[in-house]
């Protein structure tokens, strides 16, 4: 058990958009609102996977836009409003809170609603990335999805006795119809449960990786230490792919998400290669002429090359001198049960 | 006969050229950190030496650093109230990670629900009053798509407290409410010190007998309008560089180079293609804090400070005996502009490279090499109050619309038509380099995009 503070939020922001692979939204309104409301003194209880007994966990994630989200000024209040919904429901009600996606907006914004409802965090999530369907989380294995409570500020329900692909789709359509975004309370379950499929320790790897970017040294220096923060996770091996500049940005919108790719030219005085990445809402999938360099669920982050600091897939620019790196991800996501969750369009 | 004015810090430049670039008159001045006398003596050394021909003048153009300046000393800033319309309140504070000598200048906030509401606004207009602010930021939800309580508000603030500036927060466009907010309340805070400095230019002019119209050059290195350029000073942050980063090609009579822009202790690497510097980032930051304002994108090398200054004066083969750290130093500054240069280089097709600012003369000699183009253009050192004169006006429109009823296509039709509009009523000109970027939002019913015409 560990304790977070308001100092901490900051880096657990930057390492949450780091594991968001470009995609899942950018922390940055979560973390302001967490700063406008805690104090200096003030902390949140965090239960490491030996902590976990007997408790209810409910994961809390944000569904949909993030960008309509930082848009809209959220009350800060959302979260909690989907866990009462879902408590008045079930009349049950959880000791826990976890994240349903350690990548992205969805990496911090528990830490919210844990601190508005004074609920302790699990250190770890349910997916140790950000992704794109509700259905793809590991916590999929261990426990159904509904009864989900979805939160908007023009409309609220569970549902409840709907398989898990239905389910989704379903969510797909309220968020579509309202305003872009909702808070959604689901896959809660038992902690002996969750506790078996979630990813751990991931919290503790997010803030981590904050820590090491924001750190006064050069960018060769915190690759290393980055490198070695890896090699004692959840996660695999850090590769440095390449440092190059992009040279050029294609987006488009195709079935519900962002997709593109950008070109990416290596800085090297001698041998220099033309790389391509891809993405959908997050980077998906890194080539050079003749060969795959890196795919999912593997992590693939773009990072500044001066400092280290992640970028999203939905703001990269032209001219950008960046450094890519694959991340291998936990083992769990590239299990034959994960791989079917995947699969699109079934 | 065209006016480049350029206002730094510590100097000021002026440049007076005619329509096809030739320059007639240029003065530099550097009477320590007072930019005001600065620019008056620059314009009676300018003003002396065409005597009688004032009249001539047909433009006058100023770019000014007092912008990152009035940051700097934050008690010039004014006193900003913060109003925002949305449907609900939020826990959100504003300004949340500010350097907090800037967050003081924050003297309330209040939470409009509607802009219908009577007893709402009576009460808006009490708390204004009793928290002694001289500027307005009014923030709401959505403002990129649809500005009219923005609007509506800003009027009614204006009619019932007319000594208030007001910023609204869609002429910062953009989405990302923390970002918008950001950038209208510096803006707002800014606004008084550009009131200031307007009155005093053309106190100066008058003096002259010049009557000519002024413009003012933006972040992006295009030109505004003085009008627009007191509504929204925010925009003239960074100007001089991105005008410096320009002039280095209408000197050298260029469109795509490499330019290298040496200031008193660093300096500035840039690619420039089609007479346009890249930018940086959609979320860039000023001092820290995130805004919707986007910057140049250039590669920033420091030299040690105040250094770079003692090198004119050594005799480099000398000197390595008497002060070996000197030359050290002025050696790995060298280098490192060198590799920098090396890394943005395409390729293929190399660009030339054009060095310009105050200390271009001094590192010409040590950085030039056969295997490039190098260029030290005529008056390199006036390279921004010369770019001034030659840089397009520029108009953007960025606003987030519905897919829903017309087409991509026709969407962006309209939106260049609206900046053309703008650009046809400041003044009968070229249009040219129109440019079209595009950001798909995900998620909604009906297909949604931001679109940004510049």
């Amino acid at each position: 058990m560990w304790k977070l503070y308001k100092r901490d939020i900051s880096a657990v922001a930057i390492g949450a958009k780091f594991l968001g692979c470009g995609g899942g939204g950018d922390p940055f309104i979560v973390e302001m609102l967490i700063k406008s409301v805690m104090n200096d003194e003030e902390s949140i209880q965090v239960l490491e996977w030996q902590d976990l007994t007997d408790q209810w966990i409910a994961p809390i994630a944000i569904i949909g836009s993030p960008e309509f989200y930082s848009e809209q000024l959220p009350s800060g209040d959302e979260g909690r409003s989907s866990l009462k919904l879902y408590e008045e429901y079930t009349s049950t009600e959880p000791q826990a809170l976890i994240s349903l996606e350690i990548g992205g907006l969805n990496g911090i914004s528990p830490i919210l609603t844990a601190l508005r409802s004074r609920l302790p965090i699990v250190d770890g999530d349910g997916m140790g990335r950000a992704f794109p369907k509700l259905k793809m989380s590991v916590l999929n294995l261990a426990v159904p999805l509904t009864p989900a409570a979805v939160y908007t500020h023009n409309y609220q329900e569970v549902i409840d006795f709907v398989p898990n692909e239905k389910a989704s789709e379903y969510l797909h359509s309220v968020v579509q119809q309202n305003g872009g975004f909702a808070h959604l309370t689901s896959y809660v379950g038992n902690a002996k449960k969750i506790s078996t499929a979630m990813i751990p320790g991931t919290l503790t790897v997010a803030k981590a990786i904050g820590e090491i970017v924001e750190k006064q040294i050069s960018a060769s220096d915190k690759q290393e230490q980055l490198q070695k923060m890896f090699g004692n996770s959840i996660y695999g091996k850090v590769e440095w792919i390449l440092s190059g500049v992009i040279e050029q940005v294609e987006r488009d919108f195709y079935d519900g998400v962002v997709t593109g790719r950008c070109l990416v030219r290596e800085h090297s005085v001698q041998d220099y290669r033309m790389v391509t990445i891809f993405f959908e809402n997050e980077f998906v999938y890194v080539a050079s002429e003749h060969d795959r360099l890196a795919t999912t669920p593997d992590l693939i982050v773009v990072c500044e090359m001066e400092t280290l600091r992640p970028l999203m897939a939905s703001t990269i620019q032209k001219g950008t001198e960046i450094t890519i790196a694959k991340v291998a991800c936990p083992s769990i996501l590239k299990t034959e049960k994960m791989r079917n969750l995947y699969k699109r369009n079934d | 006969m065209r006016l480049g004015i350029d206002v730094g810090r510590s100097y000021t430049d002026a440049v007076l050229t005619s329509e096809n670039g030739r320059i007639f008159a240029r003065t530099k001045s550097t009477r320590g950190e007072d930019s005001v006398e600065n620019t008056k003596l620059a314009l009676s050394t300018i003003f002396g030496q065409i005597k009688g021909n004032e009249a001539s003048i047909k433009g006058i153009f100023v770019c000014s650093s007092h912008i990152e300046q009035a940051l700097n000393e934050v008690e010039r800033l004014a006193k900003t109230y913060l109003v925002r319309i949305s449907p609900m309140p939020s826990i959100l504070q504003p300004a949340v990670d500010w350097p907090e000598d800037l967050q003081d200048h924050i003297v309330g906030t209040t939470h409009f629900s509607s802009t219908e509401d009577d007893q709402e606004w009576e009460e808006l207009v009490v708390k204004i009053k009793e928290s002694d602010a001289q500027s307005i930021a009014v923030v709401g939800v959505n403002s990129p798509m649809d500005a009219e309580s923005e609007r509506r508000l800003g009027a009614k603030i204006t009619v019932k407290l007319p000594e208030l500036a007001v910023s609204l927060s869609h002429q910062f466009g953009s989405i990302g409410f923390i970002e918008r907010e950001n950038t209208t309340l510096l803006n707002a805070m800014l606004r008084p010190a550009t009131v200031l400095s307007k009155n005093l230019l053309h106190e100066i002019l008058s003096d002259y007998g010049v009557q000519a119209p002024v413009w003012i050059a933006k972040h992006d290195g295009t030109l505004m309008t003085e009008s627009e350029a007191l509504g929204s000073p925010i925009k003239t942050i960074a100007s001089n560089r991105a005008m410096a980063f320009q002039g280095a090609g209408e000197l050298a009579r260029l469109t795509n180079y490499v330019v290298v822009n040496v200031g008193e202790n660093e300096a500035g690497v840039a690619v420039v293609k089609n007479g346009k510097v890249d930018e940086a980032s959609l979320a860039m930051r000023i001092d820290g804090i995130r805004t919707t304002i986007s910057l140049p994108s250039y590669e920033h090398v420091e030299a040690i400070p105040e250094r770079l200054k003692e090198y004119e004066r050594l005799d480099i083969e000398r000197q390595k005996i008497q002060h070996p750290n000197y030359i050290d130093d002025f050696q790995l500054f060298c280098s490192n502009v060198r590799s920098v240069i090396e890394r943005v280089q395409p390729r293929y097709d190399e660009l030339p490279i054009v060095l310009v600012g105050s200390r271009s003369e001094t590192l010409f000699p040590h950085l030039e090499s056969r295997y490039e183009t190098w260029l030290l253009p005529d008056a390199s050192n006036y390279s921004c109050a010369y770019g001034l004169c030659f840089a397009m006006v520029g108009s953007e429109s960025d606003g987030i619309y519905h897919l829903k009823d017309s087409s991509k296509q026709e969407v962006i039709e309209r939106e260049m038509r609206k900046a053309e509009i703008c650009l046809n009523e400041k003044a009968r000109f070229l249009i040219r380099d129109q440019e079209v970027e595009e950001y798909p939002f995900c998620y909604l019913d009906g297909e949604i995009s931001r679109i940004r015409v510049s």
